[in-house]
């Protein structure tokens, strides 16, 4: 099993539900990253563990998501508010995710991508990805864990 | 004078200078790119004490030059992972000068590197001030955002 794996099935559906009321599973195989329609909310963790934790979702599923948190009707959602959800929603992952990480470690604030634009981080390779589904759209959580010090010399 | 602007002046003219040897200057002009032109964006997030991030937004084709002369490469044996490398080295050093100001203590992440034509968006943050440097006829901005007190 992947590093933490089991925690992060368990804690992701936690917080779609609790936050969203959304059932979301585990489900197995690849999610294509690079997809043009591939939007990505990531969040850092700095202190005794550095890595990453992002969060990609197909747009169709970003609009569900923002218009269910901000209470909008079906596609009045604007890019802000997107940003400003998935922003909300890898946030709340990354805090749970973090609480298990070897502790003092500190998140940053998110970041977010819009469609196809995807975010890399140097000096880290992928430990787990977890693919989940919810109502038919297929979505990625992944964890990134720091190879390098980038201060190193 | 936005706050922060005499050091990011400072910091980055050093930075490109010493690593890259490179002279930039501040421009009064705008950080517009050309419509369909791919923006790298960098960014490192600073938490503990003081909490926002430091971000480097440059077109592609200077970060592709920048990645030449770091890693000593001809521009046609640069890949795509070498401009996301250099861009994130330049990204970590303004961080890293920048930090140095801020109340300790505070931690600086990994740098985080994106292909955009919107920007890099930081949820939750705001901007304390952005400053745009003329580099061989090419345009980019540093900027440092603020985490918001807005819950």
């Amino acid at each position: 099993m992947q590093f933490l794996e089991s925690e992060i099935q368990k804690y992701n559906k936690l917080v779609w539900s609790t936050l969203l009321g959304f059932d979301i599973e585990p489900e197995s195989g690849t999610y294509n990253f690079s997809s043009e329609d591939t939007v990505t909310g990531s969040v850092q963790v700095t202190g005794k563990w550095n890595g990453v934790i992002s969060l990609y979702l197909p747009s169709a599923l970003v609009a569900r998501i923002t218009e269910t948190m901000f209470s909008l009707n079906s596609g009045d959602s604007s890019p802000e508010t997107k940003k400003d959800a998935i922003g909300e929603l890898i946030n709340m992952i990354g805090g749970n995710i973090k609480s298990m990480l070897p502790q003092p470690s500190s998140l940053s604030t998110p970041i977010f991508s819009m469609e196809g634009q995807s975010q890399q981080f140097p000096y880290t390779k992928r430990v787990t990805e977890c693919k989940f589904v919810c109502n038919g759209n297929p979505f990625m959580l992944s964890l990134y864990e720091q190879t390098k010090d980038p201060n190193e010399k | 004078m936005q706050q922060y602007e005499t050091e990011i002046i400072h910091y980055t003219e050093d930075i490109w200078k010493s690593i890259l040897d490179l002279d930039v200057k501040k421009t009064e002009d705008a950080f517009c790119p050309l419509g369909g032109e791919s923006i790298l964006a960098g960014c490192v997030h600073i938490t503990g004490k003081w909490e926002g991030a430091v971000s480097l937004d440059c077109p592609v084709e200077l970060a592709k030059k920048v990645a030449s002369i770091m890693f000593q490469l001809k521009e046609d044996e640069i890949t795509t992972d070498l401009i996301e490398d250099g861009l994130g080295e330049l990204t970590n050093m303004t961080g890293g000068n920048m930090k140095s100001l801020l109340p300790e203590p505070c931690y600086l992440s990994l740098p985080a590197v994106t292909m955009t034509q919107h920007g890099l968006r930081i949820p939750g943050s705001e901007l304390v001030s952005t400053v745009t440097f003329q580099c061989w006829g090419y345009k980019f901005r540093v900027s440092v955002l603020k985490k918001s007190n807005k819950s």
